[in-house]
């Protein structure tokens, strides 16, 4: 029996690693998810307090009708991070968007370190690429948050990224690739449902096929399961405008940042 | 009688499985070659940018030759080192990261150049494309983080007793991990302030 890893207990490389790892963690002192879960979280108090539950209805709207979450962080520090780091950690801590979709943005101003950034989740980083991203901050925000007006810059930023996703901004690189594999993908699994169907009716004889579509029936009508608390996908939380939790999305750091 | 043994024997098999952890292994495998494979994506990104870029400098009267021939050598290099993904070893780790930290000084080299040009400081083109490869340095740093933080989970599991006698037993490596680059090389150019 070989025990190659026992005894390897001191490696100074990997000792230097885990250090680093650590530092990292350290550094990345991102603000704690908000509880309750909110999409205007302006840690740095830079925007007036209507206007802040303005545009948290506006956001809430928003990710209600399509799923997508969009949430606003202002903090007093960057604590030394780099800008699409700390908006990137926050993305994937808070799990902004949906976890299937991977739909969330993250829009980070420092005001302090006079920093922005937008971080794109998966999901939306083709279509509000790290171009439009860009052109966004240096056409809305940053002239806006030169003159201290941070809350008009980032509602004309949440308004232009709006206009982005619903497509009146096009993106540059569209591909027929895609479309290509999905239409291969659907063949596949219909040719698998095929197999499957006809495995059960040969096994049961003619009712195979009406048990298998009942077993589906009742997943699908079923009561549709509101979870509370922080790992909620997007549900009412029941009064009106209120935000219900974030969805547990992810992103790879898309995205782009200014300063000014 | 002896298929009770036989049960029996391969319940205990599956029992000494679970809780020395042989699932958990290929679960955190698993998710060590996902993770990999973003990393892979993301530089890929990168090296599919690098000919758009070229292009575009190139497209500027005499811009230096010699710049643009080094950044073309190194993507051909770096696109040429990919790794086994079942095989992610330091070894091949170190490789991969040392090809491509080659096309990123040469990249970086190229950026600091362009300051000398200021048509192409003001073409819309190179604009998008520095936003773009800009996103593809982050995206890349973030990647590598992740694959490092699965790397050191199943790295932590795998020496871990008892689990380490099933590793030893089906294979189960330890794996690479990304270092930092050295000094704040990391992704600097790319930052080219307005």
């Amino acid at each position: 029996m070989r025990m190659q890893f026992s005894a390897t207990a001191v490696n100074p490389a990997l000792v230097a690693v885990c250090l680093l790892l650590w530092a990292q963690l350290l550094f990345a002192q991102v603000p704690p998810r908000p509880n309750p879960p909110k999409l205007v979280n302006d840690l740095a108090n830079v925007i007036p307090d209507d206007r802040e539950t303005a545009l948290e209805q506006k956001l809430v709207a928003y990710g209600d009708s399509t799923s997508t979450q969009i949430a606003v962080v202002t903090v007093e520090s960057l604590g030394g991070d780099a800008p699409y780091n700390f908006a990137q950690e926050i993305l994937e801590q808070w799990g902004v968007g949906q976890k299937e979709k991977d739909n969330g943005i993250v829009i980070l101003v420092a005001p302090t370190e006079r920093q922005t950034f937008i971080s794109t989740g998966y999901g939306v980083e083709s279509t509000l690429t790290d171009a439009l991203s860009k052109r966004i901050i240096e056409t809305v925000m940053i002239p806006n948050f030169r003159a201290g007006n941070y809350y008009e810059g980032i509602d004309q930023a949440v308004t232009a990224i709006f206009q982005v996703l619903s497509g009146q901004f096009v993106p540059e690189s569209e591909t027929g690739g895609n479309a290509d594999a999905f239409v291969a993908l659907f063949i596949f699994l219909i040719i698998i449902l095929f197999i499957i169907i006809i495995v059960y009716s040969a096994r049961n004889g003619g009712s195979g096929m009406g048990r298998t579509y009942s077993g589906r029936g009742v997943n699908n009508s079923g009561p549709v399961v509101i979870h509370w608390g922080d790992n909620d996908y997007g549900s009412f939380s029941g009064g009106f405008g209120s935000f219900g939790g974030f969805g547990g999305g992810s992103g790879g750091g898309g995205g782009a940042g200014g300063s000014w | 009688m002896k298929q009770f043994l036989q049960v029996t024997g391969l319940l205990l098999v599956m029992f000494m499985f679970n809780s020395c952890g042989y699932n958990r292994m290929v679960a955190l495998d698993e998710e060590v070659k996902s993770a990999w494979s973003q990393v892979e994506n993301a530089y890929q990104r990168r090296a599919d940018l690098v000919p758009n870029l070229v292009a575009t400098v190139k497209g500027v009267a005499n811009f230096e030759q010699e710049t643009l021939t080094k950044v073309i050598e190194a993507r051909s290099k770096a696109t040429g080192v990919t790794i086994d993904p079942t095989k992610i070893t330091p070894d091949a780790i170190q490789k991969f990261q040392e090809a491509q930290n080659e096309l990123s000084g040469a990249l970086s080299r190229l950026l600091v150049s362009v300051e000398k040009y200021p048509e192409l400081k003001a073409n819309q083109n190179f604009l998008e494309l520095q936003s773009q490869l800009e996103g593809t340095e982050n995206r890349i740093s973030v990647e590598r983080k992740k694959f490092n933080e699965t790397v050191q989970a199943y790295n932590t599991y795998v020496r871990k007793f008892p689990a380490n006698i099933i590793a030893g037993m089906f294979g189960f490596q330890q794996k690479g991990y990304f270092e930092a680059d050295q000094g704040a090389e990391k992704a600097p150019t790319v930052d080219f302030g307005k």
